[in-house]
């Protein structure tokens, strides 16, 4: 068995791509939610998102590669190269065999999707774009980021929807602990934001409403006054290895992948289940060799929504009983919304990033913290943690999905 | 309209290849353009010259044969 050791990490985020400047803003609950109404691109509900503006494709691509490249690839594309930089992997030969690429995404490729069906039953075209299949298919992030890196171990795209990521990320680890592969670029992107769902996800009664005093603190995780989620667009990938072989390279190790669990509530569709996220989160602790006690840090899935947030809460009261007290608790979600496919890996770099500083970001937009939700919630402002060591995060998906991960700092 | 013109400045636009090295006897390999590319690249070419090219016709090898099949096409489908 080998230690899963965390050498680079990059992210695409509404603050930018530099994940220091990406982590500061966490910090500090600035939020990157705005009303959809500011942007006159197309007709959207009333709702807020936070959504990316700064990202221009031709700083990374040529014309002729953004033929094929929806904006999921292009995050997707952009995280891993920042990351695969940081972890200095350019500058080494590696075993290619021995490296792979594990993607999560929700909605894979919905832009050019939603640009197709648009071309097709709007303007009744019957001459689509020839490269829509490649495109578009899930797995598409997945393939881009092999050919350029030329890894040539294993490539699978995790569809989970909101753990998506997470299970890519620990699936990852779990084939590098087992020593089918050293090297693994993993993570999660996501790019939705497009008026055809959106909506879609308005008729489902689940996004929250704008806050009527200040639009970017709409989504209000562990709130009694929820109203609901608020949609986001980025990527996070990391540079996960086996422990001796990012030591033989001299690699900084970041951080380090202690504990995964993967499970399912296997109750409904949308509703999620205590005894399900608890058995998520009991089965990564255990699989992290770890006590319930030693968590010190919970980046929690709180998505904002009445169901989700109070379902969580109590989940985690009953894993940790009366630690639950005095156990931080933080959904950054409030700041840059979710992220679906690609919110496990972006909430991975918030509690990796977490772990090395020694300080951890609050929830943004709790003013009155919901009965039924209590726990030790990071309120306002960020909390020091100097004695952080392990620290947890959440993914609770639809379809009953879990994905928890558990992560180490480094001394 | 001088086809070779027209498809250098299409391939040089969309591919952003110098319009100096799309010369007759180039191949689109060396110009960059692989099988999905040739694909893109005819979508335009059917709208830009108004013709339709089957999927049989999609076996070309160099700007000349390309230039070829448009004037071909351009002439059996009454564009000339």
């Amino acid at each position: 068995m080998h230690r899963v050791a965390v050498t680079g990490w990059g992210v695409v985020s509404p603050w930018g791509n530099d994940p220091t400047v990406f982590q500061q803003a966490v910090l500090n609950g600035h939020s990157a939610v705005r009303p959809l109404d500011e942007r006159a691109d197309a007709p959207w509900p009333l709702r807020a998102a936070a959504w990316i503006d700064h990202f221009n494709p031709r700083d990374y691509f040529t014309a002729s590669q953004l033929s094929t490249l929806d904006r999921t690839s292009q995050f997707a594309l952009v995280a891993s190269r920042n990351a695969l930089q940081m972890a200095a992997v350019p500058q080494v030969k590696l075993n290619l065999d021995q490296c792979g690429v594990y993607v999560g995404t929700g909605m894979g490729s919905a832009g050019t999707l939603e640009s197709t069906y648009h071309s097709f039953f709007a303007e009744q075209s019957r001459r689509l774009k020839p490269l829509t299949v490649p495109s578009s298919m899930a797995n598409a992030a997945a393939a881009h980021i092999v050919i350029e890196t030329q890894f040539a171990g294993p490539n699978v795209t995790f569809c989970s929807a909101c753990a998506s990521s997470a299970i890519a990320i620990g699936e990852a680890a779990r084939k590098i602990r087992y020593g089918e592969v050293s090297l693994m670029v993993a993570g999660g992107a996501e790019a939705l934001l497009y008026p055809g769902v959106v909506y879609a996800w308005e008729a489902l009664r689940t996004l929250a409403d704008i806050d009527p005093i200040e639009a970017k603190r709409s989504c209000k995780p562990f709130s009694k006054n929820r109203s609901g989620m608020v949609l986001g667009e980025g990527a996070a990938f990391f540079v996960l290895e086996a422990w001796d072989h990012a030591q033989s390279r001299g690699a900084e190790i970041l951080a380090e992948l202690k504990g995964f669990a993967s499970t399912s509530d296997s109750v409904h569709l949308t509703k999620p289940s205590v005894a399900g996220q608890a058995r998520a989160m009991r089965a990564a602790i255990k699989d992290a060799n770890l006590q319930p006690q030693e968590i010190g840090y919970i980046n929690a899935h709180g998505t904002g929504t009445q169901a989700n947030d109070s379902t969580e809460a109590t989940a985690i009261r009953e894993v940790f009983g009366s630690h639950a007290a005095t156990l931080p608790v933080s959904s950054t979600k409030a700041v840059h919304g979710h992220l679906l496919g690609g919110a496990s890996a972006l909430e991975l770099l918030i509690t990796l990033k977490s772990l090395r500083d020694g300080r951890v970001p609050p929830t943004a937009n709790l003013d009155q913290i919901d009965p039924e939700c209590a726990l030790d919630h990071v309120l306002v402002q960020s909390r020091e943690t100097p004695n952080l060591r392990y620290a947890m995060s959440n993914s609770f998906a639809f379809g009953g999905t879990s994905g928890v991960l558990i992560a180490a700092a480094v001394p | 309209m001088d086809t070779l013109e027209t498809l250098r400045g299409l391939i040089a636009d969309k591919f952003e290849v110098e319009p100096g090295q799309i010369f007759p006897e180039a191949s689109l390999d060396t110009l960059g353009l692989d099988s999905l590319a040739v694909f893109d690249l005819i979508f335009d070419i059917e709208s830009v010259f108004e013709i339709t090219v089957a999927n049989d016709e999609v076996k070309i090898v160099t700007v000349a044969d390309v230039v070829s099949l448009i004037d071909r096409l351009r002439q059996e489908q009454g564009k000339a």
